[in-house]
């Protein structure tokens, strides 16, 4: 095996990023997701972690690489490396803490500085578990979603309600969304307002490199 | 001849220890004035120069400017060598995240690579001032590293990788 090669087959990465305050369950989720397990122990996360898991939209193999990284501010580092390339992207809030919610707004405007347009956001109440608890209405929150054009699911890391659901169906969005380029024809890069340039169909699909068998290095 | 800045004019450049506080094109929070998108900055010069300029063990300063590319052509080759061994972008990204969370010494601190190269803080103000810009600026500086160390799907580029083994002005980096 060529030292470079993907570890495993697929036939698109897509990068998504987890955020939003401290303590809301980012992490959980993740690793709910990706290895289905639960940490009852609150750490707070240090720096970033990532993790990858595949799934199949439309006979596709999509490779997930998921992102988590911490709320609080004194450990956060390098947002523009964090959101570089994200094509997608988890706004979590804990039902339990109406100020995690209100603070949505700042992180959505975060996401937005530093993503383009086409990202594809869902807006993710978790903790929902905790009924007794709950301090955020789930049409409050709907509500907003819907005006700021983000899609909206309340999950439970702990007893992992729609913890799977949230997941696939933003990467099952993502990939609408490159379908419906691919089928525009539009091959040319999204212009970013900052300047930058993504193409997602071309930086993404590594199918031309795994079919040509190419090595780098 | 090492590749020198071409930021030579201070006319209402703002500094702190004796570095010019230059303009950058960046959303990156921080105290760098902002530069527009079309127009080449001191990173740009940084990351174009560095794998001429990391070949020389003297360095003459022209201009103040100079001094932050002196500075940034060390952080280049420190984030090289956390890059050396990261076989895909993400790896990368993520060790280079990591670096970005150490502490930021200034002129003055343990750690500070180049002592004399900058003038002392002569405040607490300037000091965190200083600090607050080569934050700004090391951000800007990887972001845009990782963009020319790893192709676009995600191998490392050799070539630049490569320079994590070359010490710059015999500066031990740790």
């Amino acid at each position: 095996m060529g030292a470079y090669r993907a570890d495993d087959d697929y036939d698109y990465l897509f990068k998504l990023v987890l955020i939003g305050d401290s303590g809301v369950g980012k992490s959980n989720l993740l690793s709910r997701f990706t290895r289905n397990e639960f940490s009852i122990e609150s750490k707070s996360t240090i720096g970033v972690e990532f993790a990858t898991r595949s799934v199949h939209v439309d006979e596709k193999i999509i490779k997930a690489q998921l992102w988590d990284t911490a709320g609080q501010e004194r450990y956060r580092a390098i947002t523009s490396a964090y959101y570089r390339g994200a094509v997608g992207a988890l706004l979590v809030y804990d039902i339990t803490r109406h100020i995690t919610f209100e603070n949505v707004e700042r992180w959505l405007k975060e996401l937005r500085d530093h993503t383009d347009a086409n990202v594809v956001i869902m807006l993710v109440g978790n903790k929902a578990d905790l009924r007794h608890l709950r301090a955020v209405p789930t049409e409050e929150a709907r509500s907003f979603s819907e005006r700021e054009n983000m899609f909206f699911m309340e999950t439970s890391a702990l007893d992992a309600t729609n913890v799977e659901q949230a997941f696939t169906h933003v990467l099952t969005q993502i990939y609408r969304v490159m379908s419906r380029k691919a089928l525009d024809g539009t091959g040319d890069p999204m212009s970013l307002p900052k300047g930058q340039t993504i193409d997602i169909g071309n930086k993404d699909d590594v199918t031309a490199v795994k079919s040509s068998g190419c090595c780098s290095g | 001849m090492v590749y020198h800045s071409s930021f030579v004019d201070e006319e209402g450049v703002t500094k702190a220890c004796g570095c010019p506080l230059l303009p950058l094109k960046s959303h990156i929070k921080g105290p760098a004035p902002v530069s527009e998108q079309d127009k080449t900055d001191i990173v740009d010069e940084a990351i174009t120069f560095f794998r001429a300029n990391v070949f020389f063990t003297n360095f003459d300063i022209k201009s103040p400017a100079d001094k932050l590319l002196i500075y940034l052509t060390f952080y280049i080759n420190v984030a090289l060598k956390r890059l050396e061994g990261c076989r895909t972008l993400a790896v990368g990204t993520k060790a280079i995240i990591n670096l970005g969370l150490e502490d930021i010494p200034v002129p003055g601190e343990t750690g500070f690579p180049f002592p004399g190269l900058f003038s002392l803080p002569q405040s607490q103000d300037e000091a965190e001032l200083f600090r607050n810009y080569l934050k700004q600026v090391r951000e800007e500086t990887s972001g845009r590293l990782l963009s020319v160390a790893y192709r676009a799907n995600g191998t490392p580029n050799k070539w630049w990788l490569a320079f994590a083994k070359r010490k710059f002005m015999n500066v031990v980096v740790l």
